[in-house]
């Protein structure tokens, strides 16, 4: 999902980024312009005239709409329920079946057929309820909602109207970092059996989102929940998790949000009556929910600050994701009246306390848990929120840790070489060969140093493919290599040597004797004073440890700092390319040095991150927005971005973000005096000329 | 609003206290074979109804069984007597909007007697002739419900009454007329053809189950399905001279009846003794899985309450107590009606009961809540009749137009009317006023 959304903003450079109009940064308030012109046909001419207006200027219009509005956000989150008969008869349902293949006399509404409640819609209302902290109603029932539609047989839903089966919860989450971090709490209104056929719930939240971010949180957050509670498969693709968005934005200050102030005629208990606002529908990803919202509250803030309220009315908007804007679906003349009534067709909802206490027991842990489970684990904000995001995935974890494994590198493992691998091969975590207790024992072997971290990936990568054990494939590799370097002439151990030698210095040492006698003649010319040869010998040494699977304890190069410099441009990208796969080894530091200027970078960000071979495992595992890099793009968004590539990349080194303000002085001046100030072993800065020749500095 | 299983219509009680004789007009088309009516009491104590002396006696159905399985009398033999009677009688009354294919019905005749030579068990509705109000599917034939709306209308299903008769042996004769949807005590507001009283053609046979009362009156089958929502089973009953049972709300399955008012709709009896409706009444009823509001109570054995006149007391119901609604003898009630509940009142008397008069202060306000419920239940449940999935559609090129048309069309004016005055009971603003209320009168009078 993160990849379609670079690509978007790839071909579609010039379209409005609503987060611009929330951004500090003034790159693409010319875009903001422009799209503000094209937003409907029917606005055209309200436009104002085009005139140029210096950049610094709109910056300062732009910012000043958004420091003098406020939005409050509700969204309606409608979740098609995995229950293998329809709500109300026993058709079976599934996704992509031929049309009118499952169906039957009750819902196709065929003169006096009857429904029939599905007794799995009440559990898993009552298991969603629980999970969102619901107080449930023990009795409740079913109204009719009526409306004429073709795809409605009946005329009417078999929905719950003034008694909903489950009111007054709340979801908790923590929005990453890059969106600012930080806990939130969303109130949930009510969660209601809703619509027949096609079992669904929906849960309506408290008008309690801000901005763009917080709602699509919101929204991951639901589809977190309704896959850990295997309710749902939750996939907005298929329209299996589907988010309505009310958005409504008032001036600061002011107390009323919406311009129309319309007091429903029906005591609905959604918002606090008389609030007016915009419904946005078509929203089939987390992103196009973040980006619709935003752009809803700039084109409203927009028509405001025109003075062109009157223009915000209360009606239905469709997402474009062509376009990246909202259109207008259809205005609401008041309220729809749906005649609602209890449906006579069918007895109330009444459910024991015992039954619910049943449920409640057998709730699985649940993302929140999960992740605060987690958090106390150690691991990083980054690691918890991408563990916890697929229940497969923590469940694997999990199943790791407790066959014993490091916390932190079972994390490092899974989120990188395994996370790529399922990516490249389109697979999920429940699909791979490799079962959780071999690769605790792949984290073992390698922490206690019986196979390097090199070998370690190639063993792993047999076992992603083809199962196996560690033991085995390492047994099996080592015969292997072992004949290999004999053909070579190089090595003449038995395997059970090797194991001995690696603990051993006077062995390695031994080692080290034999490669120097085996090639007189090199050292003949080193002794000459070719000193550059000595790049040759610890090539034969290392050579020969690497191709016998091992990893050589005693001799270890000393631990270097490595710094990149780090801009959002392209060369920046490839230097830290260049450092993570030619530069650096194990045991160094990588720091990454941000001169902090003001040249533009936004369109260059997303260069790098396109980059598969760093790019690819960050987007491998998330679905969803907790990596996207062009949410709420600042600084901090791309050096958090960077640092978590190298983590991927090379998961076992530490990188440490610095950032420098140049006051006033030559770039190349700061970097230096930076750089002796931290004592760094090699600084590696991308040339800008191209990609290809980025160079060592 | 909901009556419990044995309340039956007050003018029908007299007649059903004494003889029933098939109406006089008809008494030019003689029924051939045994079937006539004969004399029968209610009785309370149990007598297994295999003993053949009551049986032949006082219900037709038992009557049936016991010359079936005497071979006395072929069921072909017995089909072809009332099928001629139907072809006979039904230019006449008018009672069927779809009378079965005669030779199917001589085809299930004569599998029952292939059965009965070859000493293989039958139901216990072997050969008993049934018709089925209009608005109950049944699978074989159409089903309209009495509207245009469905013309030509073939259920894929048979309604949960309709199938256990089947199973148990009974013969489908056809689907009878009736006010449009049950709506309406007259049957004159059938979207096909005004159904006549067989007592006096010039007279209507009341609704809305009209067809079925006058088709049992007739002769022309044994006994007949209805539908009961406000009247439509006990009216008409009473207006034809036969015995009409209103069940109580879910002891019948409602799974393929035809929605007016889905909280008070019962699917009814009409037989020509309480014996035969009793019996009928006891192979319909039951929990169905496919109606979630039928009811789970057993199924008491209604027949085993029925017993042969001659082994009666001089007062068989000494000690009942028998209460006589002031309300429904009070001023505006006609004088011929208020007579026959005294006569029954003073029968019931002779046979040992106590009657006092009581008062049901609520009774007024029934009527008034039933038109609101049933009207605003039944705006909904005609909303399927869009002319998209089924029945006659109006040609359209535009999707509102199109249900605009069908529906203009397709219902008569008096579903029109309750359509209309549903919608508006249950619209915003008014929705407290109306629905509500009706609701809390509905709960008080239960």
């Amino acid at each position: 999902m993160a990849s379609t959304l670079f690509r978007t903003i790839q071909i579609h450079p010039f379209l409005l980024y609503p987060t611009a109009l929330f951004s500090r940064r003034n790159g693409v308030l010319c875009c903001t312009m422009k799209s503000s012109q094209t937003q409907t046909a029917t606005q055209e001419k309200q436009q104002p005239p085009k005139v140029k207006v210096p950049q610094h200027a709109l910056k300062k219009t732009v910012d000043k709409i958004t420091r003098d509005y406020e939005a409050i956000i509700g969204i309606e989150t409608h979740v098609q329920l995995s229950t293998l008969t329809k709500a109300f008869c026993s058709c079976p349902y599934n996704y992509g079946s031929q049309p009118n293949t499952s169906i039957c006399p009750i819902c196709m509404g065929l003169p006096g057929a009857l429904p029939v409640l599905n007794s799995k819609v009440i559990e898993f209302a009552v298991k969603l309820g629980l999970a969102l902290n619901c107080k449930l109603s023990l009795n409740s029932k079913f109204d009719r909602k009526q409306y004429f539609y073709p795809d409605l047989p009946k005329g009417y839903q078999i929905s719950q109207f003034d008694i909903p089966i489950a009111t007054g919860g709340y979801v908790d989450l923590d929005l990453p970092l890059e969106f600012g971090g930080g806990h939130r709490k969303f109130g949930i209104i009510r969660v209601d059996l809703n619509r027949a056929g096609v079992p669904l719930l929906e849960i309506v939240s408290e008008p309690d989102m801000r901005t763009g971010i917080e709602a699509a949180e919101y929204a991951a957050e639901l589809q977190r929940v309704v896959r850990y509670l295997g309710i749902s498969n939750g996939n907005m693709q298929e329209g299996s998790l589907r988010c309505d968005v009310n958005v409504s934005i008032r001036p600061v200050g002011q107390s009323e949000f919406g311009t129309k102030i319309q007091v429903p005629p029906f005591p609905v208990d959604r918002w606090e009556s008389g609030i007016a606002y915009v419904e946005i529908k078509n929203l089939n990803s987390f992103s196009s929910i973040n980006r619709a919202i935003d752009f809803e509250i700039s084109r409203q803030a927009l028509l405001h600050s025109q003075g062109q309220s009157d223009q915000i009315v209360q009606e239905t908007r469709l997402w474009e994701e062509g376009a990246q804007k909202t259109v207008t679906m259809r205005k609401k003349e008041g309220l729809s009246d749906y005649r609602y009534f209890p449906e006579p067709d069918l007895p109330e909802v009444i459910l024991t306390q015992e039954y619910v206490d049943s449920i409640s027991n057998s709730l699985p842990e649940l993302p929140e848990a999960k992740r605060r489970r987690y958090e106390k684990m150690g691991l990083s904000m980054q690691d918890v929120l991408f563990l916890a995001n697929d229940m497969n995935v923590a469940e694997y974890f999990d199943a790791t840790l407790s066959s014993g494994a490091d916390i932190k590198l079972a994390a490092n493992w899974i989120m990188g070489d395994i996370a790529a691998y399922m990516k490249n091969e389109k697979l999920s975590i429940n699909d791979i060969k490799l079962t959780p207790q071999e690769l605790a024992e792949l984290i073992a072997s390698i922490k206690s140093g019986t196979i390097s971290g090199k070998i370690g990936k190639e063993i792993l990568s047999e076992l992603l493919a083809k199962g196996g054990t560690v033991k085995g494939l390492i047994e099996e590799k080592d015969l292997i290599q072992a004949t290999r370097v004999r053909n070579y002439r190089v090595y003449p151990y038995e395997r059970t040597e090797l194991n001995f030698l690696i603990a051993d210095p006077v062995e390695i040492g031994k080692m080290i004797d034999k490669v120097i006698s085996e090639n007189p003649k090199q050292l003949e010319q080193y002794r000459g004073g070719k000193t550059k040869l000595q790049g040759f010998f610890a090539g034969q040494w290392w050579f020969r440890f690497d191709f016998a699977g091992l990893r050589p304890l005693m001799v270890t190069p000393p631990a270097r700092k490595v710094m990149v410099v780090a801009d959002p441009a392209p060369h920046s990208a490839a230097a830290l390319q260049y450092a993570l796969s030619h530069a650096l080894l194990e045991q160094d530091e990588l720091i990454l040095l941000h001169v902090e200027n003001t040249s533009s970078w936004k369109n260059t960000l997303t260069t790098f991150l396109k980059r598969p071979t760093i790019a690819s495992a960050a987007n491998a595992m998330t679905p969803n927005i907790s990596s996207g890099p062009d949410w709420g793009s600042t600084d901090v968004n791309f050096l958090d971005q960077m640092k978590y590539a190298s983590e991927i990349a090379q998961p076992k080194i530490p990188v440490r973000i610095e950032k420098i303000d140049p006051d006033g002085k030559d770039k190349a001046t700061v970097i230096l005096s930076k750089s002796k100030d931290l004592g760094i072993d090699l600084i590696i800065i991308g040339q800008k000329r191209s990609l290809s020749s980025a160079i060592l500095g | 609003m909901k009556n419990t299983s044995w309340v039956l219509s007050f003018p029908c009680f007299e007649k059903m206290l004494s003889t029933i004789q098939p109406p006089r007009y008809l008494s030019r088309f003689p029924l051939r074979g045994r079937t006539k009516s004969r004399p029968f009491h209610i009785l309370s104590s149990a007598q297994p109804v295999t003993k053949t002396s009551f049986a032949a006696d006082q219900s037709q159905i038992l009557s049936i069984r016991d010359s079936l399985l005497n071979r006395h009398l072929s069921a072909v033999e017995l089909t072809h007597s009332y099928l001629d009677r139907l072809k006979q009688t039904e230019p006449h009354i008018n009672c069927f909007l779809h009378v079965s294919d005669p030779d199917k019905v001589l085809k299930q005749a004569q599998d029952i007697d292939d059965k009965i030579k070859r000493n293989e068990e039958v139901g216990p509705l072997a050969g008993v002739l049934v018709a089925i109000k209009d608005n109950i599917c049944t699978a074989d034939m159409p089903s309209t419900g009495g509207s245009y709306i469905l013309e030509g209308y073939r259920p894929p299903f048979d309604a949960t009454a309709v199938k256990r008769l089947k199973d148990l042996g009974a013969i489908v004769v056809g689907k009878t007329n009736l006010d449009e949807f049950g709506m309406g005590s007259t049957t004159e507001a059938s979207a096909f053809k005004v159904t006549a009283n067989p007592w006096d053609l010039s007279r209507v046979p009341g609704g809305s189950s009209g067809g079925s009362a006058a088709s049992v009156s007739a002769r022309q089958c044994v006994v007949s399905l209805g539908s009961d929502t406000g009247g439509s089973v006990r009216q008409p009953a009473s207006f034809c001279g036969v015995v009409g049972l209103k069940p109580t709300y879910g002891r019948v399955s409602r799974f393929g009846l035809m929605a007016y008012a889905s909280s008070l709709d019962v699917i009814g009896c009409f037989g020509s003794s309480v014996a035969d409706t009793g019996i009928l009444l006891h192979a319909i009823s039951g929990h169905d899985s496919l109606d979630a509001t039928s009811s789970k109570r057993e199924v008491p054995d209604f027949t085993s309450q029925f017993t042969s006149a001659s082994s009666l007391k001089s007062r068989p119901l000494e000690g009942l107590r028998v209460g006589l609604i002031r309300e429904t003898v009070d001023a505006g009630v006609d004088s011929g009606v208020k007579s026959a509940i005294e006569g029954a009142a003073t029968h019931l008397e002779q046979l040992g009961c106590v009657l006092k008069e009581v008062s049901l202060p609520s009774f007024s306000l029934g009527l008034p809540a039933y038109y609101i419920l049933a009207s605003s239940e039944s705006s909904s449940n005609l909303s399927r009749y869009d002319g998209v999935r089924y029945g006659n559609q109006a040609s359209s090129d535009e999707l509102n137009a199109l249900y605009e048309e069908s529906r203009a069309k397709g219902f008569g004016s008096e579903v029109k009317m309750r359509i209309l005055m549903g919608t508006y009971a249950l619209s915003a603003g008014y929705y407290d006023a109306y629905y509500k209320r009706a609701q809390q009168v509905s709960f008080l009078l239960q």
